[in-house]
């Protein structure tokens, strides 16, 4: 391909960055070449040289693979995880001059302190509404003005720690302000991801151009966030997030991460005393400050929407008594409203006695009829915004496009707009300048001019300060929305500001991008003082994952024992069978209602099998079901490998199960997946005895396998005793191999097959990790060492549990008039009894705040 | 005329609660026609905070915090009051002028009223109200004539059935069945005066109620009433403010500043979900039940109870 066709121009009507041309030069424009690039870009260019370009397409395959790899999601407000949609993230950055940086930087600064000021002013003495500068309608007309927040002066001094604002470059080359999100803003996570992708693939471009680094902006934010916060710097911040269900979840997730902050949801929070706490494993621990990324309406069900289960009753009051800084203060979301844009430059010259440095996009607010008369006209060349992201009264509307519409359409919007004026607003249509693209198409990759909005970040850095983020989350747009939203679905590109100095000797310039996204807490250490905090939640599922766990390995077992001891060589005697029917029952493995197998073996095999993967009935589809519910909500904590094979047993014996599902279920199939999961959870056990982090949430699920290791076995034996099914030369071998014994077993004792023996192995013996005095004795270790710090009045639970000793063989084999094996039937029940009894008691202390459904009355 | 109001609230529940946060609209305040002249607010078990501030619409507001273990929930608040009977209103605006004085412009001039012309939560102005309203409201009329003639309408045309309704209930359903109880009266009334664009407020309160002949006052049957107040700006510039004129579509009453001596106010807001007596967030899975008990009583004496 010649060089001179790599460089489209951009369509005409936009500001053409590749080449640095205003499109009213459009007619003056000769051929694409790579000496009318703009001087950015011709760098750029130079440091890729050929080889780069040659390899663009494996470039952007590399992006796409990594940000698949690492999970990067947006979601479509989806109710499962299937429906997460990649990241969609393009190969070249946005490229931004110190000159146009300084420019957007002062105007976007001026914009902030503006915005916090009328927050202050419309939650305190309402001079603008009193003086007629801003309208009722756009602030108590508004349906996020949150009246709770009236009279109340944020911790800190400062309402808005981080707002966004939307720019784009209009055509002949000035920066516009499209919009601004002072809610709950998003991007500050996927930049992060954005920059790290990208620099991967150009890092001779990036450290060759000097481009500003994002890191220390972070730092600065949340080195505020601590100090303005009640506790001082050493508070504990924590991020409100809606949920794994929330679109942005992955972003939330990653940048709590790489803030150093505890990623909670509403439930996990609770207030007490006018405080606010996060509900622990160890107890209640004081929040002092929260980024909310729940929207204002939802944020306490006391006195915002009582329907809300996002948000944390009391939130308001303590808010209101000065215990805890919540970044932004709610009630900022009336700011976001387009119409609200019109009055900026009014209220700048009023409250900071200045001009706007950055302008806006020309808009006008249809509630006031000078404006409407004015614009009525006009509709077709501008793009109709409604005023209130939602109604109480009625649905809101999508956007407009002027240019796009017919007479027709257009006469229709012209009357919707007079029937309820105050509901829309107009904004001038602007084409956003068009950078490049990279198109990886096999044939004819090229580059493709696309049109694009930046998202750009201020955050607070003291009271009433704020700094750019030099960066910004940058979205493709198509040509024709005239705006730019992921949902609708776009795309991204990486944006790099330029130092103002050229690269210097300093290190710290040069040194490598890797370290943008290493979490800030592993370059601050002054940051990692404090423990992970495990919360309630997290405790519960990490209990749960390590019962689900053991569970689902038992009774995948048992099902195949049962199976095979119906086909086996030996013939089982009646009692074998009475006392394999009650396993099953007992584990789950069949509906009560379904025959023994003494009655009729046929139709309890089937139910046996066709209950493998029916979810109705607690068998073990519906464990690994369980199990993978427990493990997506610690998705954060497992390693990858962790996870994917909790994904892979549960659907790859969903698939097995399904060839079951036929008239005449065949029991070698069912014992080969039965077989399969068997190994696979043992690579899941692998897993969490080796990659995982063994604080006290490790313990825990430990705790949560052993408790269901020994409730079952011991229950498993009991009931064996009970049937006398042991004594059966089928039933002893069924012992062996639910407590996995049978080769040590017979390594040990030949072929023996006296009952002593097998109560010396599977009770009282020390070395099999089954064996139930190994496991009560792991299991007493393990609850002493969770409960290290308890106070002298708290019981100590391990107390609960009976540990056996192997010079306690002859007497639990005694027998007694009571009968055989008395002592040993009592120590069994007394096991499966304290196995219940440490559960509940568990739940109790560690997370009994988490089942605790609230309810607005 | 001198008051004595009792309103208690008795929540029940099953299985206990372990912690629990409430706000309260209990306090009535004193205005030009009512003076509050001693107030008590018992809460049963002793909350661990009780702190009590004003809200935005200038209504005394408690926030209370239950930390240990509760079967029931008794909250009473005690109020002596001294009314006035309303006086006479010098208002000849029309409902024209009202309404353009809420059109934005520039330097408009400041109403404290207009954040009473919005939607809210109980409150969704449409066509539907509109076009009920528009027959009281003829081009030119005084608004206060309009006003007084939607109450008489609303009044005539409705029907009022206890029970008949939920508090959730919305004002589009009570005008479509032309049925509800006061709250409802109210809250029709209040969407139609906003889909006019005039400003209107929902007032909560007491109404003192004469037993049938020859019975005595049972305690704890009243219950706590609600009415309307639309906003009159030429009374409001020539008394200092004070423009809000008072509407009892339920039984008929209307008063500058209060419908009557009879009368008590309690909280003003948009609509009934801004001022709830009592509104809270209980943690437990169990169900509750709420019994209220309102006994409005004249009186002699200056204490809270006998």
């Amino acid at each position: 391909m010649p060089a001179d066709s790599r460089f489209p121009n951009a369509e005409a009507g936009h500001y053409d960055e590749l080449h640095g041309r205003a499109a009213s030069s459009n007619a003056a424009r000769g051929p694409a070449s790579e000496a009318s690039l703009s001087p950015l870009w011709k760098e750029f260019f130079r440091h890729l040289g050929e080889p780069g370009w040659q390899s663009l397409n494996r470039s952007s395959a590399l992006i796409k693979r990594q940000l698949r790899d690492n999970g990067v999601t947006y979601n479509l407000y989806a109710d499962d995880t299937d429906m997460q949609r990649p990241w969609s993230l393009d190969l070249f950055p946005f490229l931004v001059s110190s000159a146009d940086w300084k420019h957007i930087e002062a105007g976007v600064l001026q914009r902030v302190r503006l915005l916090n000021t009328v927050m202050a002013d419309v939650y305190g003495e309402q001079r603008l509404l009193k003086d007629g500068l801003l309208p009722a309608a756009l602030v108590q007309g508004h349906p996020d003005y949150l009246r709770s927040m009236h009279g109340v002066s944020p911790v800190g001094g400062t309402y808005l720690h981080i707002v966004a604002f939307d720019l784009a470059r209009g055509p002949e080359g000035h920066w516009w302000v499209v919009s601004q999100r002072t809610q709950a803003p998003s991007g500050l996570g996927y930049m992060l991801e954005n920059r790290l992708a990208v620099t991967s693939q150009f890092p001779r471009a990036f450290q060759g151009m000097n481009v500003r680094r994002l890191a220390a902006t972070y730092r600065a934010l949340i080195a505020n966030l601590k100090r303005q916060a009640p506790g001082g710097s050493d508070s504990h911040i924590a991020m409100l997030t809606p949920g794994p269900h929330n679109e942005t979840y992955f972003e939330q997730s990653y940048l709590a991460r790489y803030l150093g902050v505890s990623l909670v949801e509403g439930s996990e929070l609770t207030v007490r005393n006018e405080r606010l706490y996060l509900k622990t494993m160890h107890g209640l621990q004081a929040v002092h400050g929260l980024i909310k990324r729940v929207d204002d309406a939802f944020v306490d069900p006391l006195e915002a929407r009582p329907d809300s289960r996002l948000g944390v009753p009391g939130l308001l009051q303590a808010i209101r008594a000065g215990n805890v800084l919540v970044a932004n203060a709610p009630g900022a979301g009336f700011l976001e409203s387009s119409a609200l844009l019109g009055f900026i430059p009014e209220l700048t010259r009023r409250l900071q006695g200045e001009s706007l440095k950055l302008p806006a996009l020309h808009t006008w607010w249809c509630g006031e009829p000078a404006a409407l008369q004015e614009v009525l006209p006009r509709l077709g060349e501008c793009v109709i915004k409604p005023t209130y992201p939602w109604s109480l009264s009625r649905g809101t509307f999508d956007v407009g496009v002027g240019p796009l519409m017919s007479p027709e359409v257009l006469q229709s919007w012209a009357q919707a707009i007079q029937r309820s004026p105050d509901e829309h607003t107009i904004q001038a249509y602007l084409p956003p300048s068009q950078v490049p693209t990279w198109s990886d198409s096999h044939h004819a990759p090229h580059i493709e001019p696309r049109s694009a909005i930046l998202r750009v970040f201020a955050v607070s850095n003291g009271e009433n300060s704020w700094q750019v983020l030099p960066g910004a989350m940058t979205r493709l747009v198509s040509a024709s929305a005239g705006l730019a939203s992921m949902a609708m679905g776009g795309s991204s590109v990486d944006t790099w500001v330029m130092h103002e100095e050229p690269p210097g000797d300093d290190p710290r310039l040069t040194t490598g991008f890797s370290s943008i996204a290493a979490p800030l807490t592993a370059s601050t250490p002054t940051l990692m003082h404090r423990e992970s905090q495990i919360t309630s939640r997290a405790a519960e599922n990490l209990f749960w994952l390590g019962r689900y766990t053991e569970r689902a390995e038992n009774s995948s077992r048992l099902a195949r024992i049962i199976l095979q001891t119906l086909h086996g060589d030996e013939e089982p005697s009646s009692s074998v069978l009475t006392w394999l029917g009650q396993l099953a029952i007992w584990g789950g493995l069949t509906p009560a209602s379904s025959p023994s197998p003494v009655d009729d073996r046929y139709e309890f095999e089937r139910a046996l099998i066709r209950s493998l993967c029916d979810l109705q009935v607690p068998s073990v589809g519906y464990t690994l079901s369980n199990l993978r519910h427990a493990g997506a909500a610690l998705r954060e904590r497992l390693s990858h490998e962790h996870w994917s094979f909790i994904k892979e047993v549960e659907e790859r014996f969903k698939v097995d199960c399904g060839e079951l599902l036929t008239a005449d279920p065949s029991s070698s199939d069912a014992i080969r997946a039965l077989s399969h999961s068997g190994s696979a959870l043992a690579s899941i056990t692998g897993a969490q005895n080796d990659r995982m982090w063994r604080d006290d949430g490790w313990y825990l699920l430990l705790v949560g396998r052993q408790i269901e290791r020994l409730s079952t076995l011991a229950t498993a034996l009991l009931l064996g005793l009970n049937t006398k099914a042991v004594h059966d030369a089928a039933g002893f071998a069924v012992v062996l191999d639910l407590f996995d014994s049978t080769i040590s077993f017979h390594a040990r004792y030949q072929r023996s097959n006296e009952t002593q023996a097998l109560i010396e192995h599977v009770v009282t013996s020390q070395q099999n990790p089954r064996s139930l005095g190994l496991v009560t004795q792991d299991l007493t270790t393990r609850l002493q060492h969770l409960h290290r710090h308890d106070r002298g009045n708290d019981e100590v639970l391990s107390l609960r549990l009976r540990v056996v000793h192997p010079d306690d063989l002859p007497s639990l084999c005694e027998t007694s008039e009571a009968g055989d094996f008395a002592a040993l039937r009592e120590y069994l029940s007394h096991s499966v009894e304290s196995c219940s009894e440490l559960s509940q008691m568990i739940g109790l202390r560690h997370f009994t705040h988490t089942g605790e459904a609230r309810q607005s009355v | 005329m001198r008051l004595r109001i009792t309103h208690e609230t008795r929540y029940e529940y099953s299985p206990p609660v372990e912690h629990a946060l409430h706000m309260a609209h209990l306090k009535p305040p004193s205005t030009r026609y009512q003076t509050l002249l001693a107030h008590g607010l018992n809460i049963s078990p002793t909350p661990t905070v009780l702190d009590e501030k004003i809200d935005v619409y200038g209504n005394a507001r408690s926030f209370f915090e239950i930390c240990e273990t509760h079967e029931a929930l008794i909250v009473r608040a005690s109020s002596l009051v001294e009314t006035l009977p309303p006086a006479e209103i010098q208002s000849t605006i029309n409902w024209e002028g009202v309404r353009d004085a809420f059109i934005y412009h520039a330097g408009i001039e400041w109403h404290r009223a207009a954040e009473f012309v919005f939607p809210s939560t109980h409150i969704h102005p449409g066509p539907d109200f509109a076009a009920y309203a528009r027959p009281s409201f003829p081009p030119g009329r005084r608004l206060i004539d309009g006003a007084r003639d939607l109450m008489h309408r609303i009044h005539n045309e409705f029907v009022y059935a206890a029970n008949s309704t939920q508090i959730s209930t919305p004002a589009a359903d009570a005008l479509a069945n032309r049925r509800g109880v006061c709250q409802d009266f109210s809250h029709v009334m209040l969407a139609c005066f906003r889909s006019l664009g005039l400003p209107a407020r929902y007032v909560s309160g007491y109404l003192l109620t004469e037993p049938p002949p020859g019975m005595s006052r049972l305690i704890g049957s009243d219950a706590s009433h609600a009415w309307v107040s639309i906003y009159l700006p030429d009374a409001a510039a020539k008394n200092g403010g004070h423009g809000w004129y008072d509407l009892c579509p339920t039984n008929l009453r209307d008063g500058w500043g209060a419908p009557g001596d009879d009368y008590v106010r309690l909280a003003v807001g948009r609509d009934y979900a801004d001022i709830s007596p009592m509104r809270g967030v209980i943690h437990g899975t169990g169900s509750h039940t709420m019994r209220v008990g309102v006994t409005v009583e004249p009186t002699e004496t200056l204490a809270l109870s006998d």
